[in-house]
């Protein structure tokens, strides 16, 4: 490692998580983790940002079919593996642990799960499916959900991408407890795409800009923004990060620079271009130049 | 009343035979998958009926004589082919109207027979039991594989692509969007109405017809050539085939390899029988399927038996059959042999620096004139079937009767020609890329020339060729069936329905996925460009681009246009795109500088790269394949 993680103000290089993993959504940051892949392409371990320590994950995970998140406690990660079984691995500083107890879905999901401290949600071909990590009732929801687009969970409101009568991507959202009817949360006459929560509010893309909708006090913000067109949005603690594309200075060609900005003034901008953010705390997690990144906010 | 028992005995076998499968509780072959193979089996059969019959009465009309079932068959595909060009030309070429040449070919055999102008009828093969154990084993290999979902990377942008794509667009295809589609055409006619009406089974399996084809005709030869030792020759000759994982791996795919090696079989048939008409015809049906067939044809030429004059004629006449390809090229601005060469010449401009369609050094085992020495003996030892070290694999059979077979050409004329045959086209496959499947156009041949030299050489000593046979053919089977062996286990579960055609493509794919997307969530007008990437067949919408060699096309495009290429793709009304992350490994061209490697293989895939984060949407990604939306109104 080239300086310490998490140091305010510098971009560090993260060498260990430079391997490429199945899916190109990961690496990503999981509360103070930040979880990588081998040469395979599968995440088998996971770096602690505090004290720099790597565990291991064994067996690894499928990044294609795994969600990550902070965990319950302190210093804790939860990755929930939904497959053609059900896999929950909580990272501790001590090491990964599965879980025993877990409920295997009725088929196999058609995008990556997601997961909070406590809950996951995954999406099956006709329906949706969340329910609590520890617990074998599973409301499920009719849906017809676009494959690829992991769901978002706010719970106990899931959101999901799924295509209305006029074939356009739209977001839609279910009240999971107390059951409810799905429905999108706002009708657009743009794609919107890549749903993504911090657990309270929803973030996804609305044609040119950025949309948030916090479902518990149903306020909503638009953020004007060029994104879309790569990486999904990342949210954590209700700041929002998206890789931008911008007129480079000194060229003929708009918007041919991509760089990273966030709500709270945090950015990755500089040579060449800055893509997939993963926001968790005051750690922005990146790729550039072939490296995988970590900016801290000051 | 005295065939009420037989055709009881048959009709309780039918029944038997759906009730085994209806009834199985275990499933073990869903009657989807049945349902399927029947309608693929009974499209390749009116169609190679018709094709018989049209052929036959091609011949009989201008020969008067007996026809004989091989060139008939060649000389009806031809026919089928040059009937169908001017329809497909005239965009009416559609599931139905793919079958109009069959019905017309038909029509006229019946008016022939009518009017009495086949008076000796139609010679149709008689295979001895050996032969028929031989043809078997390449039903079986090719049954199963046919049955199954198609995952050969030639099939899925060529072979059965370019048929979907002229059916739906209702005529021929071509040009720098579509670069195969400017080869000669023959096989994407014949297979377009097997493709409309018998699913992607029926061209794979017409496959099969013509690798039976093969070992039946090879028979027939073996009787004219070595009269007295005609079986033995025969099986001895298919023990080389059908020991060899190149000829056996063919067998059940939709490609043009096996349907060339026979209308060059038919072409030797016809030139040995002194033949001009059928010559002409199988000759010209072999070019048009085929351009590596040139060698082969060249040896025939040589070796036939007819006199200098009527050899220039049926020359000219041969290659005038190819000539309706070459013009169609000359008139839409492209090198008469595009895209093999020409695309330094193309009107939508010629790419900075050499792009070469195909580099020889990169397959085989070297080029060095200590290599070609050698190539005999690399080429059959040392081949691999998942590498570019000749990409397939030969029984040592083959050198095993080298020695004997040169003995025997001394002594036999007939066996003689068939070597000259053999040499001149092994020769022009050594100037070649070296891929064994290269050599199957004169496989064959090759094969019965080696039988039939050795025969004559080893006259009565049989004992002795049957011990020495079955050493090397058992030798040769770890590597030549092994392959084929783990292959068809692994398709045999999808061949029966156990498992369904999308799971068994996703993982045997790996741009299934993203087809299957494109498929479910792109608007059927949507026109798709394939960028280092195959899928071509499996993808239900208008294509356009799509591997050739080394991804010429890809790169082609990417060099011309440069950071306009998203846009001058854009501008032809493309939408989608489908882009493989593909890898050019620099070990593969070591004979390349690394200014040239970069340039022509490197700098345009980082410009693709960059070009797509700049100006399209990622929207779907699996298996390394992603799929980006370059046109924002669309889904």
């Amino acid at each position: 490692m080239a300086a310490t993680p998490g140091t305010p103000g510098v971009a560090v290089p993260l060498y260990a998580l430079d391997g490429t993993c199945a899916d190109r959504r990961f690496p990503r940051l999981a509360g103070d983790w930040a979880i990588g892949c081998d040469k395979g392409g599968m995440l088998d371990h996971a770096i602690h940002l505090l004290d720099g320590r790597s565990i291991r994950i064994d067996p690894p995970l499928d990044p294609r079919h795994t969600a990550v998140s902070a965990g319950p406690t302190d210093s804790s990660a939860v990755l929930v593996e939904v497959a053609d079984r059900t896999r929950v691995v909580d990272l501790r500083v001590t090491g990964a642990t599965d879980r025993t107890e877990v409920t295997r879905l009725p088929a196999a999901p058609i995008a990556p799960p997601t997961t909070t401290a406590r809950h996951f949600a995954a999406l099956l071909p006709d329906r949706v499916e969340a329910l609590a990590h520890n617990t074998r009732v599973r409301p499920t929801f009719a849906a017809s959900p676009v494959a690829w687009y992991p769901p978002a969970l706010a719970w106990p409101h899931v959101a999901w991408v799924e295509r209305n009568a006029q074939q356009r991507e739209t977001v839609w959202v279910v009240q999971a407890h107390p059951p409810a009817d799905p429905h999108p949360i706002l009708e657009s006459t743009h794609h919107q795409r890549h749903v993504v929560s911090d657990g309270t509010t929803f973030v996804w893309v609305d044609g040119g800009q950025l949309r948030t909708w916090n479902p518990e006090t149903d306020q909503q913000q638009v953020i004007p923004a060029a994104t879309g067109f790569h990486a999904p949005p990342t949210i954590s603690g209700g700041v929002v990060c998206w890789e931008e594309r911008r007129d480079p200075p000194g060229s003929a060609r708009p918007r041919a620079d991509i760089d990273i900005l966030c709500t709270d003034g945090l950015s990755a901008a500089g040579p060449g271009d800055q893509l997939f953010p993963s926001r968790s705390g005051p750690w922005l997690l990146y790729r550039s130049a072939g490296h995988t990144w970590l900016r801290t906010a000051p | 009343m005295k065939r009420a028992p037989s055709i009881g005995l048959v009709l309780l076998a039918v029944g038997l035979a759906v009730a085994s499968v209806m009834a199985d509780p275990m499933g073990s072959m869903r009657p989807e998958a049945l349902v399927r193979l029947g309608q693929a089996t009974a499209s390749v059969g009116v169609h190679t009926t018709l094709s018989l019959l049209g052929g036959a009465a091609v011949l009989g009309a201008v020969n008067r004589s007996r026809v004989d079932w091989l060139p008939a068959l060649v000389t009806g595909w031809l026919a089928w082919g040059l009937l169908g060009l001017p329809l497909a030309m005239a965009g009416l070429w559609g599931p139905l109207t793919a079958w109009l040449p069959g019905l017309v070919l038909g029509l006229g055999w019946l008016a022939a027979s009518l009017g009495g102008r086949l008076p000796h009828g139609l010679r149709l093969p008689s295979p001895s039991v050996p032969m028929l154990g031989c043809a078997a084993v390449v039903g079986l290999v090719g049954l199963i594989d046919a049955a199954a979902p198609p995952i050969d990377t030639d099939e899925l942008y060529q072979h059965l692509a370019l048929p979907g794509r002229i059916l739906r667009t209702g005529g021929l295809v071509g040009g720098v969007l579509h670069p195969d589609g400017s080869r000669p055409q023959l096989l994407s006619l014949l297979t377009s109405p097997l493709l409309a009406a018998g699913t992607d089974t029926a061209p794979r399996l017409w496959s099969t017809v013509c690798g039976v084809g093969i070992l039946l005709g090879l028979e027939d030869l073996a009787r004219r050539v070595v009269p007295k030792r005609a079986t033995s020759t025969a099986v001895l000759a298919g023990a080389v085939l059908v020991g060899s994982y190149t000829f056996l791996h063919e067998v059940g795919l939709a490609a043009n390899n096996l349907p060339t090696a026979l209308a060059v079989l038919a072409a030797a048939a016809a030139g040995l029988a002194g033949g001009a008409v059928p010559l002409v015809a199988c000759a010209g049906a072999a070019l048009s399927f085929k351009y590596t067939a040139a060698g082969a044809l060249a040896g025939i030429w040589l070796a036939l038996h007819l006199p200098w004059r009527m050899r220039l004629i049926t020359g000219v006449l041969a290659i005038a059959c190819v000539t309706p390809w070459w013009a169609r090229n000359a008139i839409e601005g492209l090198h008469p042999l595009f895209p093999y060469t020409g695309w330094d010449h193309l009107p939508t401009g010629a790419p900075p620096g050499d792009l070469v369609f195909q580099y020889l050094d990169k397959y085989g085992a070297g080029r060095s004139p200590t290599d070609f020495l050698l190539l005999p003996w690399n080429a059959v030892m040392t081949a691999d079937v998942g590498s570019f070290r000749f990409l397939g694999r030969l029984t040592p059979l083959v050198l095993l009767l080298v020695p004997g077979a040169l003995w025997g050409m001394g002594r036999h004329p007939d066996v003689r020609r068939l070597g000259i045959i053999s040499a001149v086209a092994c020769g022009a496959w050594a100037l070649g890329p070296h891929w064994l499947r290269h050599l199957l156009p004169v496989l064959p041949i090759l094969a019965l020339a080696l039988a039939a030299g050795t025969r004559v050489a080893v006259g009565d000593r049989t004992p002795a060729l049957v011990a020495a046979t079955t050493i090397a053919l058992a030798a040769g089977l770890p590597s030549n069936w092994g392959p084929v062996a783990t292959h068809l286990a692994d398709r045999l579960p999808a061949a029966l329905g156990q498992e369904d055609r999308p799971t068994y493509l996703s993982r045997a794919v790996r741009s299934a996925d993203a087809a299957r997307w494109l498929n479910e969530h792109t608007p059927h007008n949507a026109v798709v460009a394939i960028l280092y990437e195959w899928p071509g067949h499996l993808v239900d919408r208008t294509t356009v681009l799509g591997s050739v060699e080394d991804h010429v096309p890809t790169r082609y495009w990417l060099l011309v246009h440069g950071d306009q290429s998203i846009e001058a793709l854009r501008a032809r009304g493309v939408t989608h795109l489908v882009v493989g992350r593909f890898r050019f490994l620099r070990k593969w061209y070591p004979f390349l500088s690394d200014d040239v490697y970069e340039a022509m293989f490197e700098a345009p895939t980082q410009a693709l790269e960059a070009l797509l984060l700049k100006e399209a949407t990622l929207v779907y990604e699996a298996n390394h394949t992603r799929v980006y939306r370059v046109v924002p109104e669309l889904p």
